[in-house]
């Protein structure tokens, strides 16, 4: 790949016809999805090209490496860009630590366990929109592989190296290995491999190939049979990321039938998923729906901030929906219909840059494989060609009253359902929302790990846009991903208020060896513990349903008070600031406070008493008791 | 869903009716417009996310809250996401308030009684709309006869509770 290329996502669909009548590229008429998907990389790069949008690349894109092959991989990585490494403490990589050493324009973030390592890798790759790079034990892949999976699910560029795995140990039950060290990555992961000297550079490009796809996610490598010290000769390779996600565009005659339909639709909806974030197409779908002021909905998966969540038009998420009643057409961008489909029946076009997406788990009527800023360019562009412009300005101003009006009626229930709780102690997470937003920056960078209760704070906050930015919960769920991930998104945006917000729960998670890099590396973050005493959704979801337990009071999982933890004092532990609140009053001087601390640098965790919500039970502090001093007690009777 | 809207349905005129006895007959109809139209909201929101949700539907038969509890409870449900109008908001509160708790042991009235009886020992095995459809033209003595030869556990007493509610009902 060379870096002087012209990423094909610069060239309008207009540029794209005229490309590819001048090369007698043939349209073809309604390709199959698999057909698209193989096809239109072609088409672009051939569109890009015959439109002389790009010159032939004639400058010279390698260059050739001799030393140590640890120092080979990270003078690749270096070719690509790569400055920000993540690392957990083992030894065994003092070649590499010298070529560190050596290029000086390196950057390593020590973490002290795999599993953070990995989330903040990915967080970092998520904000810079870069590659992730962790290296570590191969003795620590089991403590990875939690944050290596939410980072599948997420689709982040990651490339995760373990030291060991040597094939010369195969077999023999060594000290710290065992057979096929990654073979455990494999369902996480777009590719495993094995550093090996003679192709360890080719190797880290095809890695970073693989990571980016699309579909984009991590690899993971172990480092081979490179024996300390030896030296090879081998070719680095230019690689410019933000052209490693391949792109590519739909047919013509795709985004021409999907325009008619939307055209004709007098209920349209859109319905955004991360792909939208991913692909950077966030900008260019607000000018879409704007143009005909067509309703946006997301799903509480939606990882990114793909909507401004204050816009007129934003109409909420896909699973509550009143508007429109009777949606007849709905286009999906980027977002699998996982969790959260169209009411059954609803004409769906189904827009992914991943074509074993396309109406996997939902029944679609058009399954269009393009890169999404590309499909939306394309789709408006269309648009542009079915309507004058004083029918879509019609179009436009009389949907935008009909769903402006709306959604500012939904925004004032939340308003009065909002001020309900107001001055409640222990605090709303409405009112802890409410009052992040007026602290916080406009462009503040919210990082939430938080259950089904989420909503009801991050509602209250303006996201999207031009207003703050959003990663996470991650897709895959696991706890104990978030305050690593928002060292990594502080890492990558530096110049920005970083927001982690955590249940009490998560953060128990194991989470607070992360506030160690965060002091070390005086990330000035602000990490939120919602703190109920509780795993409120699990509570929630097992007393929803009545039953023995819940006529009891009982609740085996969920009472988290006893140990009451003082989470203050493990941020204090670590050298951070830490501030308990109690009372609604108490909250908006103390992230005043905050705020000042972290802009002397130093991050501060408020612990926030939040309110429980659900079904309450008359015995709420209620566990199954289990004493091994009382036991001993009584041993000694 | 079906059974949920059923159970509330049926609810809502039961209480409806109690309701109205203590009103003036302007303020009877205002009350059941008011509850009229929190049923509609109810069943337009509610479902969004609890479709197929047999534990609230559950959780709506067994549950009695006060007005201020209900209205809480719309309130969060909000602040969840789900999509309210302002002036449903008291309208929702009104019919949970009229509705909900149907399935609890009740003693104060037959109706009441039998409700409790069919969902403690009908509703195990028939959504309410099937436990309270005649399927033959058999009186209801035969049908529920039958059902105990089928295995349903019902008093001689709440056999007795049944069969009046029952046939006294417009189908």
């Amino acid at each position: 790949m060379s870096s002087t290329e012209k990423p094909a996502s610069d060239v309008s669909r207009r540029d794209f016809l005229a490309a590819t009548a001048a090369t007698g590229i043939a349209l073809s008429a309604g390709p199959s999805v698999s057909a698209l998907a193989q096809d239109a990389p072609a088409s672009g790069a051939a569109a890009a090209q015959g439109a002389g949008a790009a010159p032939l690349p004639t400058a010279e894109t390698f260059e050739m490496y001799e030393g140590t092959a640890a120092g080979a991989v990270l003078a690749q990585l270096r070719a690509a860009g790569v400055r920000m490494l993540f690392h957990t403490n083992t030894s065994g990589f003092v070649p590499f630590w010298e070529a560190v050493d050596r290029a000086g324009d390196v950057q390593v973030i020590n973490v002290t366990h795999e599993g953070h390592a990995v989330a903040a890798a990915a967080g970092y790759a998520m904000a810079s929109r870069s590659l992730g790079f962790f290296f570590g034990s191969g003795a620590g892949v089991g403590n990875s592989m939690s944050n290596l999976y939410c980072a599948w699910k997420d689709r982040v560029p990651l490339l995760v190296t373990y030291s060991g795995g040597e094939l010369a140990e195969q077999g023999k039950d060594g000290f710290e290995s065992w057979d096929d060290q990654l073979r455990p990555t494999e369902p996480f992961t777009m590719w495993t491999a094995s550093l090996l000297t003679d192709e360890m550079t080719e190797i880290v490009r095809r890695a970073i190939r693989f990571a980016y796809g699309p579909p984009s996610g991590p690899v993971t490598l172990v480092w081979g049979n490179a024996q300390p010290n030896e030296r090879v000769r081998t070719r680095i390779d230019k690689i410019d990321l933000e052209a490693a996600r391949h792109r590519f565009r739909a047919s013509p005659d795709a985004i021409q039938q999907a325009a008619r339909w939307l055209v004709e639709a007098q209920h349209p909806m859109f319905v955004v998923g991360p792909e939208v974030s991913e692909d950077g197409a966030a900008k260019d779908l607000l000018a879409l729906a704007e143009k005909l002021s067509i309703p946006v909905t997301d799903t509480e998966d939606d990882l990114y901030a793909n909507f401004p969540t204050d816009h007129p038009l934003y109409i909420g998420q896909l699973r509550a929906l009143r508007y429109p009643r009777q949606v007849d057409l709905v286009i999906g961008f980027g977002e699998s219909f996982k969790r959260r489909r169209p009411q059954p029946g609803t004409p769906t076009v189904h827009v992914s840059h991943d074509p074993n997406l396309l109406g996997r788990v939902y029944p679609v009527d058009m399954a269009i494989a393009s890169d999404i800023r590309m499909a939306v360019r394309d789709l408006s562009d269309a648009i542009d060609g079915l309507l004058t412009r004083d029918r879509i300005a019609r179009i436009r101003s009389t949907r935008l009253a009909d769903v402006s009006a709306l959604t500012r009626q939904f925004n004032e229930s939340v308003d009065v359902a909002m001020r309900a709780f107001f001055d409640r102690s222990p605090l709303s997470w409405e009112r802890v929302g409410f009052e992040l937003e007026r602290a916080l920056d406009k462009n503040a960078v919210i990082v939430p790990e938080l259950g089904t209760q989420a909503y009801k704070l991050l509602r209250q906050l303006k996201i999207g846009g031009e207003n703050k930015l959003k990663f996470g919960r991650t897709i895959g769920s696991a706890l104990g991903w978030g305050v690593g991930a928002s060292l990594g998104v502080n890492l990558a945006l530096p110049d920005r208020q970083v927001v982690a917000l955590q249940g009490d729960g998560g953060f128990l998670f194991g989470q607070s060896e992360a506030l160690w890099s965060i002091a070390r590396y005086q990330a000035p973050m602000l990490i939120v513990i919602m703190n109920n005493h509780l795993y409120n959704e699990t509570r929630a979801r097992n007393s929803n349903n009545g039953g023995r337990l819940f006529e009891a009071g009982k609740d085996y999982n969920g009472y988290l008070g006893d140990p009451d933890v003082d989470f203050t004092k493990i941020a204090e532990a670590y050298s951070l600031k830490g501030e308990k609140v109690k009372t609604a009053s108490e909250l908006a001087p103390a992230l005043q406070r905050a705020l000042r601390s972290m802009r002397d640098g130093k991050a501060v965790l408020l612990d926030i008493e939040v309110e429980e919500d659900g079904p309450s039970l008359s015995n709420a502090t209620w566990y199954q008791r289990h004493s091994i001093a009382e036991i001993q007690r009584k041993a000694r009777i | 869903m079906k059974a949920w809207i059923v159970v509330l349905g049926i609810g809502a005129a039961i209480e409806g009716t109690a309701v109205a006895a203590r009103l003036p007959v302007a303020a009877q109809d205002a009350q059941q417009a008011q509850i009229e139209k929190g049923k509609v909201a109810v069943t337009q929101v509610c479902v969004g996310c609890h479709q197929g949700g047999g534990g609230i539907m559950r959780m709506l038969e067994v549950r009695t809250r006060s007005a201020e509890e209900w209205r809480e409870t719309v309130y969060r449900m909000i602040g969840r996401g789900a999509q309210v109008f302002p002036d449903e908001i008291e309208p929702m509160t009104a019919y949970l308030v009229a509705t909900a708790g149907r399935g609890r042991p009740q003693t104060s009235s037959p109706a009441a009684g039998a409700d409790a009886i069919l969902a403690r020992r009908c509703q195990q095995c028939h959504d309410l709309e099937r436990a309270t459809t005649k399927p033959t033209s058999e009186d209801w003595t035969t049908i529920i006869d039958r059902m105990i030869t089928l295995g349903a556990s019902v008093t001689p007493a709440e056999q007795q509770t049944l069969i009046e509610y029952l046939a006294g009902l417009k189908k």
